[in-house]
């Protein structure tokens, strides 16, 4: 038994639930498809190589989460129902995230009735709006959550993204590179840890069944 | 946790202090459920490194003082026994607090 505030200890029992890894892996999944299905837009892939595996990878991604988090995650560590504060927190988060999506769903709407326009193409538009939505989603789940590495996903993010506008700017690089610049770095970063992370996680956390007889008794 | 109103003080005798509370087992154990609207058994065992038995017999002595409630339910066919601190637990628990931070005060002079 270590002794912490009581704030300290409810913020390490809810960054708990990331010390898996899982949610990394899912992330990287996340990335590394974006990043791919621009990729193949550069390359000139056909639909069929680009944009269906991109929905059935994003899909399945999260299929397997959830019941990773059921079968490997929960009989592990445990289930509990955090605070009613705390909820507030996590539903604050999802609001950000439904405000965000509503721009762009904004844009896209401004775009493809014509009132947007403008010499950046509504891809672009639309990964840059994704881009914002990545820092600032990374940055507050690291904030309320506490788990500091996601900083490190969106300052990579935006290094990605920023490094990759330059390139395209002052080298021969052609547009789309920046994204996948932007979606890639992180992802780079994300399997390793993911994977250390599960690793660690599993040995740790040997799988528990729930009470046990009550037999010892209590000083 | 709520904080202190009022200075702390001390208890008139060590009669006073609650011994379901006092127990550092069982302040850990309440201390967890303070910060959470519910855990369940696997979960306390990992945060307080407690044997089965061990946190069993706490948890029991916490419920015969009413402190906690139990919930034994199934998940995915697997008995699950959830915990929770009620209103009273959370008041022995900030009461118990104020006591020991009145002792410091008194034992310090302040």
């Amino acid at each position: 038994m270590t002794l912490m505030k009581t704030s300290t200890m409810e913020q390490k029992m809810w960054s708990r639930v990331f010390d898996d890894g899982l949610w990394d892996l899912y992330l990287w999944a996340v990335f590394f498809n974006v990043a791919i299905y621009m990729l193949g837009g550069e390359l000139d892939w056909s639909v069929a190589q680009t944009v269906i595996p991109f929905f059935v990878v994003l899909l399945g991604a999260h299929q397997l989460l959830m019941a990773a988090k059921r079968r490997i995650t929960a009989p592990r560590i445990g289930y509990f129902k955090p605070h009613k504060k705390r909820r507030t927190e996590i539903g604050a988060v999802g609001a950000i995230s439904v405000v965000v999506s509503i721009l762009m769903l904004a844009t896209t709407i401004l775009a493809v009735t014509g009132t947007f326009s403008g010499d950046i193409s509504l891809t672009l538009v639309l990964f840059g709006v994704l881009a914002l939505k990545m820092v600032v989603l990374f940055s507050l789940a690291a904030h309320f959550l506490g788990v500091t590495r996601f900083y490190v996903y969106a300052a990579l993010g935006a290094a990605g993204m920023v490094g990759g506008e330059i390139a395209v700017a002052t080298a021969d690089v052609a547009r789309g590179w920046d994204v996948i610049a932007m979606f890639g770095a992180p992802a780079i970063v994300m399997l390793p840890t993911g994977l250390v992370l599960l690793s660690r996680f599993l040995k740790a956390y040997p799988k528990a069944e729930d009470a046990g007889p009550e037999t010892e008794d209590a000083a | 946790m709520p904080r202190r109103s009022t200075a702390p003080a001390a208890p008139d005798s060590f009669e006073e202090i609650d011994r379901a509370v006092h127990e550092p087992a069982r302040i850990w154990l309440m201390a967890n459920l303070m910060v959470l609207d519910e855990a369940d058994f696997t979960y306390l065992q990992n945060e307080t490194g407690m044997t089965r038995g061990n946190l069993g017999s706490h948890m029991a002595k916490l419920q015969t003082a009413g402190y906690v409630t139990v919930e034994k339910t199934y998940r995915e066919q697997t008995p699950r026994t959830v915990f929770a601190l009620t209103d009273t637990g959370r008041s022995a628990v900030i009461r118990w607090r104020d006591q020991m931070a009145g002792i410091v005060a008194m034992l310090s002079g302040s």
